[in-house]
């Protein structure tokens, strides 16, 4: 099997990241708090504790002996002691090997603030990077580069917003920007990537008003159950930010293949009829709304489990999880589902009109094709 | 707020897709189900890793077979998405765990709720967090697989006298050519759910190196970042799968 890259191209690229893998595991200079390697660990099991449906938790204390990486006492050893749990659910379990930050006692020993993981961060990022080069190549590169400016971007906007411009003005900025970037570096300078830009827009436009029409006809969501909360003054416009940021990138993909998709069959049949590209349209939408809708799904809630087992552990209840605990990854999926759909007869409309130039009226036709379309799919399927 | 975006969105389903939108919708709804019957058995106290693995199963029947119908490109596309949600498994497992990501991060230690909630819960963390982030990536993995085997099949229907390692040559450029969006919808989702993080660590003035040795911030690139590599691998696997498939159907 051949992959984009050489396996001399592999290899260098193996031998860069793993420099930079080596440098990192000593960079203890580079940082201000005191950094120390465990040389040495001792585990004791210490006691047990009863959880709220008499789970038996035991606890254990950690002898922990390591090397002083920097600062005046370079070099030398220290002592310090950690209690973990086998949950570890509020405690963290150290090993030989670990570099984590302390605060030294002038009078020996010193309080553990917590692990160094900006290596463990590198490989990870590494690991992809490398996946990424190995199956795309050049095409590879391209996906990183536009990764890159667009979270460029968001650290520009991050800044904006601490200068104290406004949440929603920002939110507007952006979906421009990262719309027109990532289509232009998915798709290239094209009729279509105007079309699926255009598209996307619209569609999240109609998402927002939608949002603002549930939201004002219910009950006030409960922000301050949000993770992450500081301000409490701006929690619902920031959070509907991430609500458009998120739904945006499906909404792109959505516009963007309905999009190459009729300008492919304009290509090969510039006499096709309206209500045959409708029916295409319809058909493309069919095979794109379940599997984008299901990749939302899993991305959004995945993320809350661990704090609803515990929670669950805890006695709450399932209402509770879905009202207060996960109400906000719960909105985030369904308003980006929401998006999918909506994207696509609104890209379907915005495709149609800027590549033929010609035919607009796509929404009154929609109904009345189905059943042909349906039945020409099944037969299609039936070989 | 919920049921009435739930309803919404079975509606706008119905509407443009029609009963085929209604039979997304249950898909959905079992999806759901499923991923309900995962937390509550990962909380009642039996292995999170197994029960995680028996859902993966459960999910690609209900989302492979049962709306593509049962057939080559579905065998290949599930075989494929079990084999990378072990491989990530077994590859990420380790590497979380080292970097310890589980339990409550820096900030959530300090929210008034894990004050409450006992820690004694006999359920490992990392087993959970593990398993969460192997859901996290299924359904962009289960997309990518599907549309690789259905357009290698295409293509074989077509031009039946293509080699395995023709076969897999096209598997691999179909791939290439979803993955860029692919990448991007999940690169925006978590940019979506991390903006309050963002915001947090910049109203609190973190330092850059507070920042990059945080658990909050791993916790989330994580996520993101085994689900793409999670793609990424999808690609080549899911290819030699279905070629392989292909071969076995026309020997027999």
């Amino acid at each position: 099997m051949k992959l984009q890259m050489s396996w001399k191209g592999c290899i260098g690229l193996l031998a860069v990241f793993a420099a930079v893998l080596i440098f990192i595991s000593r960079d203890a200079f580079l940082y201000e708090d005191t950094v120390v390697k465990l040389t040495f660990v001792e585990n004791s099991c210490a006691y047990e504790e009863e959880g709220p449906e008499g789970e038996k938790e035991r606890y254990y204390e950690q002898k922990l002996r390591g090397r002083i990486l920097n600062g005046d006492r370079k070099g030398e050893e220290e002592t310090f002691s950690n209690t973990y749990s086998d949950s570890g659910v509020n405690d963290e379990r150290f090993r030989r090997g670990d570099q984590i930050f302390v605060v030294l006692h002038a009078a020996g020993g010193g309080v553990i603030l917590g692990r160094k993981r900006d290596g463990s961060l590198a490989l990870l990022i590494f690991c992809f990077v490398f996946l990424l080069l190995a199956v795309n190549g050049w095409m590879g590169l391209r996906i990183l580069l536009s990764l890159l400016i667009n979270i460029g971007i968001f650290l520009l906007a991050l800044r904006a917003y601490g200068q104290g411009r406004a949440p929603m003005a920002i939110a507007v900025a952006l979906m421009l920007v990262f719309g027109a970037l990532t289509l232009l570096f998915a798709a290239g300078f094209h009729k279509k990537t105007a079309a699926a830009v255009l598209a996307s827009m619209v569609t999240v436009a109609l998402s927002y008003g939608i949002y603002q029409l549930a939201l004002h006809t219910s009950d006030r969501l409960p922000y301050e159950m949000m993770d992450y909360v500081v301000s409490p003054n701006d929690l619902s416009d920031l959070f509907f930010v991430g609500v458009v940021m998120g739904s945006l990138g499906a909404v792109m993909d959505v516009c963007i293949s309905i999009a190459a998709g009729v300008a492919e069959i304009l290509k090969q049949n510039p006499q096709v009829t309206g209500k045959a590209l409708v029916g295409s349209i319809r058909e493309m939408g069919y095979d794109i709304m379940g599997t984008m809708i299901n990749v939302l799904f899993f991305s959004y809630l995945s993320s809350s489990i661990p704090i609803v087992v515990v929670k669950l552990k805890n006695g709450y209840t399932l209402y509770h999880m879905i009202q207060f605990q996960c109400i906000f990854d719960i909105i985030r999926f369904l308003m980006g589902a929401i998006g999918i759909v909506l994207a696509i007869p609104v890209s379907g409309f915005f495709s149609v009109w800027l590549l033929s130039g010609l035919r607009g009226g796509k929404p009154a036709q929609t109904e009345k094709n189905a059943p042909e379309q349906r039945a020409v799919r099944k037969g299609g399927d039936g070989k | 707020m919920i049921l009435k975006l739930t309803i919404l969105l079975f509606v706008l389903m119905v509407l443009v897709g029609g009963n085929r939108g209604v039979d997304s919708f249950w898909a959905l709804l079992r999806t759901a189900l499923v991923f309900l019957a995962d937390i509550y058995l990962m909380a009642w106290g039996l292995p999170p890793v197994v029960t995680t693995l028996l859902s993966c199963a459960l999910f690609t029947g209900i989302v492979l077979y049962s709306q593509n119908g049962v057939n080559a490109k579905m065998h290949a596309a599930a075989f494929s998405v079990l084999i990378v949600a072990l491989v990530v498994m077994a590859a990420a497992g380790p590497m979380l765990w080292r970097a310890g990501m589980s339990g409550y991060n820096e900030i959530e230690q300090y929210e008034e709720i894990s004050m409450y909630l006992s820690p004694n819960l006999s359920v490992s963390m990392s087993a959970v967090s593990l398993s969460a982030v192997v859901l996290g990536l299924l359904g962009a993995v289960m997309d990518t697989s599907v549309a690789v085997t259905t357009a290698v099949n295409e293509v074989h229907v077509n031009q039946p006298a293509l080699t395995k390692e023709q076969l897999v040559q096209s598997g691999l450029a179909v791939g290439r050519d979803i993955l860029g969006t692919t990448v991007n919808t999940l690169f925006f989702v978590g940019l979506g759910e991390s903006v309050m993080l963002a915001v947090l660590f910049m109203k609190n003035e973190d330092s850059l190196a507070a920042v990059l040795n945080s658990k909050a911030l791993y916790q989330e690139v994580a996520g993101l970042l085994i689900g793409g590599a999670g793609c990424l691998l999808i690609i080549p696997v899911s290819s030699v799968m279905i070629a392989y498939f292909l071969q076995r159907e026309d020997a027999v």
